[in-house]
């Protein structure tokens, strides 16, 4: 009887799981494999249906190809500056925010507001405001870096990290901000008596606190940045050339304006191997946080 | 009193902060939304004019513009966004029950939809549209929708495994002893009391479907293309038309920006989903 129950208990767990993993199979396991498949393949547009096995050809091809090192080089650089920078942002207006002051709930929502919207939208958006002739912001900007074409070749990465850093330091802020409000006052006040000033305050108390998360925070934000897309290509579309061209964009093209599939998708599957070891970790972590 | 002026002091500075934060990170937002606004000529007047007569001339563009349906473009985002979320909804509430009540081969499930939301998107998207292709899928609402529910399952999934971790198991426990079955504990029980957390959850769903741009843009040519794909259409090779551009930007972030307001909370839970408990 016991044993009857476990059993229905054990089929009942497994029907209320069947949507889901039907889903991951056929939108993304099989999709996946269908591409990793490809990857070995001459896959163009034109024998798409009778595609051309070659082996390895498209892996070596890429390893010899300087445009996928240039751009793997540049997304690594920009995944490391972009990451460091929103950090430290983020980081220190959590610091600010961490306290009252009047409208802090409003502040709060306008500080997020960034975050929300699409960040294809932002990038359109930002091509404008920074465009060489009618950008308001391109102008602004032009009393500090003395022209306004800030997406030409000598601005156009900062330009981007600019970008980016508005989109993104929301997300790192939210994180911290959330984390350091679970850190006890006490704590902090104690210290304040012990005559540690804010510096002090915040490296000796609250970041060992809060150091876990400050970790997957950088972990994650520094894969997702490696992987920058969406604002890269509304923003410069890779351009000037090829100038800002991420790795994403790099197979992008490839895929969709080359159409050359089996290069495309032999750089993806490049790439999700580069990541695995990296997001194995955090979504380790990430489950032990679910439990 | 010299406290006090001290203390008065140290708001002041904190706020003047505060504000200098707030206008460079919402500068962007909100020098678009100005220029929605401005004539041709106040785009184009350098330098730039921050003071102008406000015209709605873009707004009546881009809703009459000849072949672009905006309007189209705005239900179809509509439509997919909806039916995206209601799917997602219906397929990781059962996923999560399971996860958290009956443990087994859940855990991997859950890793493998974590794992997915880091991966890089075009290692599916390429496959994706090829095979979409094959079944001649492209351009319909429901392939996006396929794909979009496909992004917003993971976060749900999280959202949804952390409330009902929260709700107590007698309740369910004592139904059984009644006699309920599962599917009438799930539709009785655990469904009308999850109903806020299944409505703070579609909105993140919704939002995630609204904003994406990767796979709307290769899964449409015409017919289904969204809002935010159909922004970019005011760049061509000829010319960039700044002001519909500006317009249409404008409309297609306002749901985001109505939800971040009213549902500020839903969204800082949904987005930080995952990390913030690491």
């Amino acid at each position: 009887m016991r044993r009857q129950r476990m059993k229905y208990k054990r089929i009942i767990g497994w029907l209320l799981l069947a949507p889901i993993i039907i889903w991951l199979v056929c939108f993304a396991l099989a999709p996946m494999l269908y591409g990793l498949r490809l990857s070995f393949y001459n896959a163009r547009i034109t024998n798409i249906n009778n595609p051309e096995f070659i082996g390895l050809g498209n892996y070596i091809k890429l390893f010899q190809s300087s445009d996928f090192r240039t751009s793997l080089l540049w997304s690594l650089r920009f995944a490391l500056i972009a990451t460091t920078i929103q950090m430290v942002l983020g980081v220190i207006i959590a610091q600010i925010f961490n306290r009252y002051f009047p409208g802090k709930t409003i502040a709060i929502t306008l500080f997020l507001l960034p975050m929300v919207i699409s960040p294809f939208l932002m990038g359109t958006m930002f091509r404008l405001l920074f465009n060489e002739f009618v950008g308001p912001i391109a102008y602004l900007l032009s009393g500090i870096t003395g022209t306004t074409a800030l997406l030409g070749v000598s601005f156009v990465n900062s330009t981007i990290l600019g970008a980016d850093a508005i989109n993104r330091t929301p997300f790192v802020f939210i994180n911290v901000y959330s984390a350091m409000q679970g850190v006890s006052q006490e704590l902090i006040e104690a210290a304040k008596v012990d005559g540690a000033n804010a510096v002090q305050r915040l490296w000796h108390v609250t970041f060992p606190m809060i150091s876990s998360i400050l970790r997957v925070t950088f972990l994650e934000k520094l894969l997702a940045s490696f992987l920058v897309f969406e604002l890269v290509f509304a923003l410069s579309a890779g351009g000037p050339g090829s100038f800002t061209q991420s790795v994403s964009i790099f197979i992008y093209r490839r895929a969709f304006q080359r159409s050359d599939y089996g290069m495309a998708n032999a750089s993806s599957f490049t790439l999700a191997i580069i990541l695995l070891i990296p997001s194995l970790y955090l979504v380790r972590r990430m489950l032990k946080g679910v439990k | 009193m010299n406290r006090k002026i001290k203390k008065v002091l140290s708001t002041v500075a904190i706020l003047l902060l505060v504000i200098g934060i707030l206008i460079i990170f919402d500068i962007g937002v909100f020098t678009n939304f100005l220029t929605s606004f401005k004539s041709e000529a106040d785009i184009s007047s350098y330098p730039p004019k921050w003071l102008f007569k406000p015209v709605l001339t873009h707004y009546q563009h881009v809703f009459s513009k000849g072949g672009y349906n905006f309007t189209q473009y705005l239900t179809n985002s509509l439509i997919i966004a909806i039916f995206s979320t209601i799917l997602a909804t219906l397929i990781s509430i059962p996923a999560a029950y399971s996860i958290v009540r009956y443990h087994g081969f859940g855990e991997t499930i859950l890793g493998a939809t974590m794992l997915l939301r880091l991966m890089p998107a075009l290692a599916l998207a390429i496959p994706v549209f090829l095979i979409f292709n094959k079944f001649k899928l492209i351009d319909t609402h429901i392939a996006i929708i396929f794909m979009h529910s496909l992004f917003i399952i993971p976060t749900s999934l999280l959202l949804f495994i952390g409330y009902i971790q929260d709700l107590p198991i007698e309740i369910e426990e004592a139904a059984e002893i009644d006699g309920a079955n599962t599917l009438q504990v799930l539709l009785r029980i655990l469904i009308p009391v999850l109903k806020p957390g299944i409505g703070s959850t579609a909105i993140l769903g919704f939002i995630t479907s609204w904003n994406e741009y990767l796979f709307s843009s290769i899964l449409s040519f015409k017919k289904s293309i969204t809002a935010t794909v159909g922004t970019s259409f005011f760049i061509t090779s000829y010319q960039v038309e700044w002001g519909p551009m500006a317009a249409a930007i404008t409309i297609s972030s306002i749901p985001t920006i109505i939800f971040i307001f009213i549902a500020q909370r839903a969204l800082v839970r949904g987005m930080t989903a995952g990390s913030v408990k690491g």
